[in-house]
């Protein structure tokens, strides 16, 4: 087990269920489903049409500063704004105006922030068609470049700029990490935030964690890999035609337990381990043996000094695509042959780098009401799940045993968190 | 500093760069003075207001076998990566096996750009003639524009994942962007990660081109670039009075690290010790940082208290030195921020001057440069510092050769959006 107790302390999200934690749940636990058909998709007769968009989505609203507006993409807004609501909430900003001088700013030297994405859209890179539309030559295009592309081009396609644009905002100097690794970017943000709290680099830190894949381009590179579905997202469905990706952004803010007792705050759940396991054999190569998950599950049990017969509930990855689902539930029923299992995915979509980060705000909340909601519907099961415990009813917590949450990549990376 | 945590130390270096296609070309070269920078000959530049780079001259990939078919014709940077890993385990003299792959991470600051010119002309010639997408039109017949090798291409971490494949590497794979500073952040990471006993082995570093279409078109809309075209391997020129804009380069640079006790067991070549890391964030601007150099001073404070030395210890920084007004002056208030008036007697010198910024490698590069210095008791000075600037008077060996005592170096790496990465190394003698 980590040797310092850490504990989340502020939550943040947005998805397409909700735009905080509470609702999110209230609406999950009364099983609604942010996954529809997307209009935009349905009206220009895309083969894919379903998704998990953040309703009324709005950049101005949810961010508000107009000048930052200009610097940074719609993939970014989803970020910061889940960061802004984590810090609001976990009352640190109150501590800090207690601070003072040299006390505040090594109060802030000591405040890390880790940031996991997928890197966003493409639609950011379309900025420059109007020029090659334009521009008949290479002189031309040289010519017109700085009056037809506005400078902060650039700016908006960085791939750091919800690290640097929170980092600014919340003056967290200390260590930080931007990990651009698809689904398995928000765990490992948290990961690199726990050791440095750890490591006693910081004695706290902010984790967001941020994806937003849903655009009529992406929706077409990804129906080409053949990996996307058009039915509801069920738990280890024998029948799922593939996954259905949504928006969405979380954020933790972790610290010591000693520091969140120093300022009179409350936790809402405590860290117990983190694993990272790889099968990688290329971008959508499987394992069939599930090597990378086995490595995943195996470290983070031992890092949380646990057995598999000491978790209490498994909230699996279940992405709706078969292959993968099969080589997941292979694991659980090696491991855990007899722990419920359930996964939100029916109602949050395949928000990927949040995915991990937004399944386990959803289990604090299971734990603050003593009540696992189920997957959406019980299918019939894929193979290697037949056996497995999926919960399909309302499932109430007798004890508060960890937990063990899943975030799988297509890539074949793999990562584990076990939390109470 | 955690007493009981692992040494980590060097013991491969693998280099692709403007300089050579190998750690001891551009090694030699970079001795010798020579310059990396010309003009850019891969695409035709000259409409732009930049067009001079640090490229990877007849560059021909050598692909191992059952690489993914996608690493064999994807981006140049990803060649380049493969190159340099390759390299650099060759030195080390130890490959990952099936046995120890979950003892090994693979740690990358990798490239940030990664959609195409040429899938962008041919999405403006079938769907967008007036520069806006038709998209009726684009969902109709638009299913075939990307190609298996575009979708590759655009995956972040694709040619991580096949790096990874080819190497055979479990324990950690991480790929981290944070601009400029990237590939000292990856180098960091896995130092950290070796140091409390995650991995016991690890291939990190960098890769990255931004020499293309799109890549000097973003950096010449806001200015940070030099246009000095007619004299390329004087452009670069940090700390100079006359500098005016950096230059870009590619290439990449991957560090086998390992833990001291493991490289003496198999008695390895010791290049050097990597003591710790800094790791900051200004908090200040996205592209511009203080004048005052807060945040890279903290940076450096971190890295000296991470490795457990004093600023007396210190005998060279490689700086980041981007030959930018700013970074610059900025860089040279953090190094006096820290040393005081220690700041006059280090040795201090940027190779930027003679491979230009490598971008998400810079800071990768940079620290294969001081471990090969540490080797070498040879450090290379600044090319280009003919006019000294007054508020830059830092010893920063102006095209001077560093020979001899060179016991303690940093290697500083500063990014857009305001991440500072200082790692810290050292001599290990004979210990």
């Amino acid at each position: 087990m980590m040797n310092d107790q850490i504990v989340i302390t502020g939550l943040g999200c947005i998805n397409a269920l909700a735009e905080n934690a509470e609702d999110t749940w209230k609406e999950m636990l009364n099983g609604k489903s942010g996954i529809e058909t997307v209009a935009q998709f349905a009206d220009l007769n895309l083969q894919y049409q379903k998704a998990a968009k953040i309703k009324s989505f709005n950049c101005q609203r949810l961010v508000k500063d107009r000048k930052l507006l200009k610097l940074i993409s719609l993939d970014d807004a989803i970020g910061i704004y889940a960061a802004n609501q984590a810090v609001e909430n976990s009352d640190i900003n109150q501590y800090r105006d207690l601070l003072g001088g040299e006390e505040l700013k090594y109060y802030n030297n000591r405040t890390g922030l880790f940031v996991g994405s997928d890197g966003g859209g493409v639609s950011k890179e379309h900025e420059i068609l109007p020029l090659i539309a334009e521009a008949q030559s290479w002189e031309e295009y040289g010519d017109k470049l700085h009056s037809t592309i506005q400078p902060m081009w650039i700016l908006r396609s960085l791939l750091n700029n919800v690290l640097a644009h929170v980092g600014i905002k919340h003056q967290f100097t200390g260590v930080n990490q931007n990990i651009v690794n698809y689904a398995v970017s928000g765990f490992q943000a948290l990961q690199e935030a726990c050791h440095a709290i750890h490591d006693n680099k910081i004695d706290r830190a902010l984790v967001v964690a941020f994806s937003s894949m849903v655009e009529v381009d992406m929706q077409q590179r990804w129906r080409a890999q053949g990996l996307l579905g058009n039915s509801d997202l069920g738990c280890f469905n024998a029948e799922a035609d593939g996954t259905v990706f949504g928006e969405g952004g979380a954020a933790f803010f972790l610290e010591r337990s000693s520091s969140a007792t120093t300022r009179g705050v409350s936790s809402y759940a405590q860290i117990l381990g983190l694993g990272f396991g790889s099968d990688s054999q290329g971008l959508f190569a499987v394992d069939p043996n599930s090597r990378g998950l086995f490595g995943a599950v195996h470290r983070c049990l031992e890092q949380a000094q646990i057995s598999p017969k000491d978790v209490g509930l498994i909230i699996a990855h279940a992405d709706g695509i078969l292959t993968y689902d099969e080589t997941e539930a292979l694991v659980y029923r090696e491991l855990f042959p007899e722990v419920p299992i359930t996964s939100y995915k029916w109602a949050l979509g395949n928000t990927r780098a949040a995915g991990g980060l937004l399944d386990t705000m959803m289990y604090i909340y299971s734990l603050k009401n003593k009540c696992v909601p189920a997957v959406s519907r019980k299918d019939l099961l894929c193979a290697n799940a037949q056996e497995l415990n999926i919960i399909d009813t309302q499932h109430v917590l007798i004890a508060a045993k960890p937990v063990l949450i899943t975030s799988r990549g297509f890539d074949g990376l793999n990562m584990c968190l076990i939390i109470q | 500093m955690n007493k009981n945590a692992q040494r980590v130390v060097v013991t491969g270096i693998g280099i692709v760069s403007p300089l050579g296609h190998d750690t001891s070309t551009t090694w030699q070269s970079l001795l010798a003075g020579k310059s990396g920078i010309a003009p850019i000959k891969k695409f035709d530049a000259r409409a732009l207001g930049t067009s001079i780079g640090g490229e990877v001259k007849n560059f021909s990939p050598i692909i191992p076998q059952g690489a993914s078919k996608y690493l064999q014709s994807t981006h140049d940077f990803t060649h380049f990566a493969v190159n340099a890993c390759q390299e650099a385990l060759a030195d080390a003299k130890i490959y990952p096996k099936l046995s120890t792959s979950d003892r090994w991470g693979l740690i990358a600051g990798s490239a940030g750009l990664v959609v195409s010119y040429n899938y962008l002309e041919r999405l403006q010639k079938q769907f967008a003639s007036d520069g806006e997408i038709d998209w009726p039109l684009f969902a109709k017949k638009g299913r075939d524009l990307c190609s298996a090798q575009d979708f590759h291409d655009f995956h972040f971490n694709n040619s991580l994942i096949g790096l990874a494949q080819i190497h055979q590497i479990s324990g950690l794979v991480a790929n981290v962007n944070t601009a400029c500073a990237s590939g000292g952040q990856a180098i960091g990471l896995a130092c950290q990660a070796i140091k409390r006993g995650q991995v016991d082995y690890a291939l990190a570093g960098g890769f990255d081109s931004m020499l293309n279409i799109i890549g000097l078109s973003k950096f010449g809309l806001i200015g940070a670039m030099t246009e000095e075209n007619h004299s390329p391997e004087h452009a670069s020129k940090p700390f100079d009075l006359k500098r005016n804009g950096f230059v870009l380069g590619e290439g990449a640079a991957f560090l086998v690290l390992e833990s001291l006790d493991g490289a003496k067991k198999r008695k390895a070549k010791i290049y050097a010790e990597l003591l710790g890391e800094g790791n900051t964030l200004s908090c200040y601007r996205i592209t511009d940082s203080p004048r005052s150099g807060e945040g890279a001073s903290l940076a450096i404070k971190q890295a000296l208290d991470d490795a457990d030395i004093s600023i007396e210890q210190i005998d060279y920084i490689n700086a980041h030195g981007t030959s930018t007004k700013m970074n610059d002056l900025s860089e040279t208030n953090a190094i006096k921020a820290v040393f005081k008036e220690r700041a006059y007697e280090l040795f201090i010198s940027s190779t930027k001057s003679q491979v230009g910024h490598l971008i998400s490698a810079a800071g990768a590069i940079e620290a294969a440069f001081c471990v090969l210095g540490i080797d070498h008791q040879m450090m290379p000075g600044t090319a280009n510092l003919i006019t000294a600037d007054p508020e830059c008077d830092l010893n920063y060996c102006a095209e001077t050769v560093v020979k001899g005592n060179i016991n303690y170096v940093l290697s500083n790496s500063f990014g857009f959006g305001g991440t500072n990465n200082v790692l810290a190394l050292r001599r290990m003698n004979d210990e």
